[in-house]
């Protein structure tokens, strides 16, 4: 617990730090992004506490409740970036395509 | 079999032959026997790592290039928007690899043409069509995919992954490829049955070549193609 807290705490303040410096985002993103970092600060400076949040939702354990949200935000967070790529995929499809039809040519005749 | 005469404009029957890597030889063969007829032909090089257009020795045809590798699927629709961006009437898919024969166009078109189908599709497994020197293994995955499909669309098929095949204008404006790589072919059957398209299959020869073997997909990619199609209807 003496080495953990403290490693823990700084990694999520240099996370949260380095997302409000470098990723512009809605303002929404932004509030539930920091809700996200202030539990995850929360849960790590009063682990007892996630106990009691997991006996009301009828988990046994707060290790088990982090371990199923982790697993739900991971898998919602692969579908979103896994759409995000569809779509990059085909935006670029369409730019390739406009290319390749304007400048179509024609064969010509050799030898 | 009796092959109908087309009595239409050839010029707005627009033959799309995707293209990757082709060999120049084998290409121009291809391609001398779809000019030979008279229809117009737009070859689509698929970011092929030899520009394509150097190697293609004939006047007449039409060569759009994707900068960057896509896909089959891809490289289809380019062909199809380009087409009809030239006002084709009439466009009929074309494999680049020597597998299908131009004869086999007249007998695609008729049902178009005369009896107001939207989607004529090869096949090479109807009665009177032929698969010459088809690779056992082949033969069991393609029927293998007339089943999936049968039992995913209902669309009472014999074969369903030809690239041989033609569509009206009308039918051609009301779909878009977006499946890039090679589950376009169920993409394409998925689109005649959700939007009503009326059609039918005719009987086609597909040779087997050592060059068309080699060229072709690899049969593990029959995964793939199953789970795109799954992710298509997901996302």
């Amino acid at each position: 617990m003496k080495l953990a807290q403290p490693l823990f705490i700084l990694a999520i303040c240099a996370l949260a730090w380095s997302y409000l410096a470098y990723f512009r985002s809605s303002l929404l993103d932004r509030l539930i992004i920091l809700a996200v970092f202030l539990a995850v600060f929360l849960a790590i400076l009063f682990p007892n506490a996630t106990s009691v949040v997991a006996n009301m939702v009828g988990i046994g354990r707060g290790v088990d409740l982090c371990l199923y949200v982790f697993s739900f935000a991971t898998l919602f967070c692969l579908l979103i970036l896994y759409s995000r790529l569809c779509r990059m995929e085909r935006i670029q499809t369409q730019l390739i395509r406009h290319l390749a039809i304007r400048s179509a040519e024609e064969g010509s005749a050799q030898t | 079999m009796k092959v109908p005469t087309v009595t239409a404009n050839k010029d707005d029957t627009w033959v799309v032959v995707p293209c990757f890597n082709e060999d120049a030889h084998e290409i121009n063969h291809v391609l001398q026997g779809l000019v030979g007829q008279g229809w117009s032909v737009v070859v689509v090089d698929d970011g092929s790592t030899e520009p394509l257009l150097s190697a293609i020795s004939m006047s007449g045809v039409h060569v759009c290039r994707h900068v960057i590798n896509l896909g089959q699927g891809a490289a289809l629709q380019t062909g199809i928007d380009f087409a009809l961006s030239k006002g084709a009437q009439y466009l009929v898919t074309f494999d680049s690899d020597g597998q299908h024969s131009a004869a086999d166009i007249p007998k695609l078109l008729h049902p178009l043409m005369t009896e107001d189908f939207d989607v004529v599709l090869g096949s090479r497994f109807l009665k009177d069509g032929q698969a010459l020197n088809i690779p056992f293994r082949k033969f069991i995955t393609l029927k293998l995919a007339v089943w999936f499909t049968r039992l995913t669309t209902g669309l009472q098929l014999t074969d369903t992954h030809n690239g041989l095949r033609a569509m009206s204008r009308n039918s051609a404006m009301r779909f878009q490829i977006t499946q890039n790589r090679m589950s376009h072919a169920s993409q394409i059957l998925r689109y005649i049955k959700t939007l009503h398209l009326k059609y039918t299959e005719v009987p086609v020869t597909v040779v087997y070549t050592d060059y068309s073997v080699k060229k072709g997909q690899r049969i593990s990619n029959a995964f793939n193609i199953v789970w795109e199609s799954l992710a298509d209807r997901l996302v």
